[in-house]
């Protein structure tokens, strides 16, 4: 029999989701160090409250989402100049892909382009791998709304292409 | 039958988490527990109360067992609190997160037989898991 340490679970589950939890944790708050004090805090609570085990991952996104509009509100005093240095330092959200072709950097530009509703859809379901209803009952919004902002989210990702790629 | 443009964004890979975070992340965090402590005066106390009743008893009847045995004192009715913790947390599919919290009782109870005097004194420890709303505030 195998025994596996409860920090070996805690880095599978990281290696396995902390990518795609901080993507939606950067899209959801105004800074870098914002999202990285964001989901550390919201790892470290959904996995205490699970008992010490990898908590439901539409919890860690519902969690992720509350924590960002708390800490929004609460730094709503910030200044403009500050906000924007903060802005401009981000990093890319996605990983470059050398192998492919240009169509992998349209698609992670538009993608970042698209309004911050659909972009959600998107995130929670490619990358998040969460169902309509659960996108539905972390965004707050009917199941078929959250569908709709997906389907037309893929819509505009694909008028984008056909400009760009032309 | 997935839309292509879904298939490539599948193909898509969020970018890593960065250094400085990867290290605050290394360890996960302790478990949360709540334990409450038994307190041994109380047993104590439950104990020597007991004894007391049962020399009263004893005395006054003679020694003799004739009828079923009654309840005459009950520790902390519903139970004394001894151990909580978090063993799930679940979504409804509302907004509303739960979390399932089981809990550990022991229920102290005297038996003595009302003719007679013997006298016991019995423990039962009894496990409950019961949903509770989690607050993100």
């Amino acid at each position: 029999m195998q025994i596996t340490s409860n920090t070996d679970v805690w880095q599978r589950w990281l290696s396995e989701r902390a990518d795609a939890f901080f993507l939606y944790a950067r899209q959801q708050t105004r800074s870098e160090a914002d999202a990285q004090d964001v989901l550390q805090e919201v790892l470290f609570e959904t996995w205490r409250k699970a008992g010490g085990a990898p908590p439901d991952n539409a919890v860690v996104y519902a969690t992720i989402r509350r924590r960002a509009m708390d800490l929004a509100r609460s730094s709503q005093r910030r200044s403009a100049r500050e906000e924007a240095a903060l802005g401009g330092q981000s990093e890319p959200f996605m990983l470059p892909d050398f192998g492919a072709d240009d169509t992998h950097a349209h698609l992670a530009e538009a993608v970042g382009k698209l309004p911050e509703h659909l972009r959600e859809a998107v995130t929670l379901r490619i990358w998040g791998d969460l169902s309509f209803p659960e996108i539905a009952s972390i965004t707050g919004v009917p199941e078929n709304t959250a569908a709709s902002r997906f389907r037309y989210a893929l819509e505009q990702l694909r008028t984008h292409l056909g400009t760009v790629l032309k | 039958m997935k839309d292509s443009i879904e298939e490539q964004l599948r193909q898509l890979r969020p970018a890593r988490l960065p250094k400085e975070l990867q290290a605050r992340l290394a360890q996960p965090p302790p478990a949360e527990t709540k334990v409450v402590r038994f307190p041994a005066w109380r047993l104590a106390a439950g104990l020597a109360a007991a004894a007391c009743v049962a020399l009263a008893v004893f005395l006054n009847q003679g020694g003799e067992v004739k009828g079923p045995p009654q309840i005459v004192m009950s520790q902390f009715p519903g139970g004394e609190l001894i151990a909580e913790r978090t063993v799930a947390v679940v979504n409804d599919g509302g907004q509303r997160a739960w979390e399932i919290v089981e809990t550990e009782r022991v229920e102290t109870q005297t038996l003595i037989a009302d003719v007679g005097g013997y006298v016991a004194l019995t423990q039962q420890i009894r496990h409950d898991r019961t949903p509770r709303e989690i607050h993100f505030d």
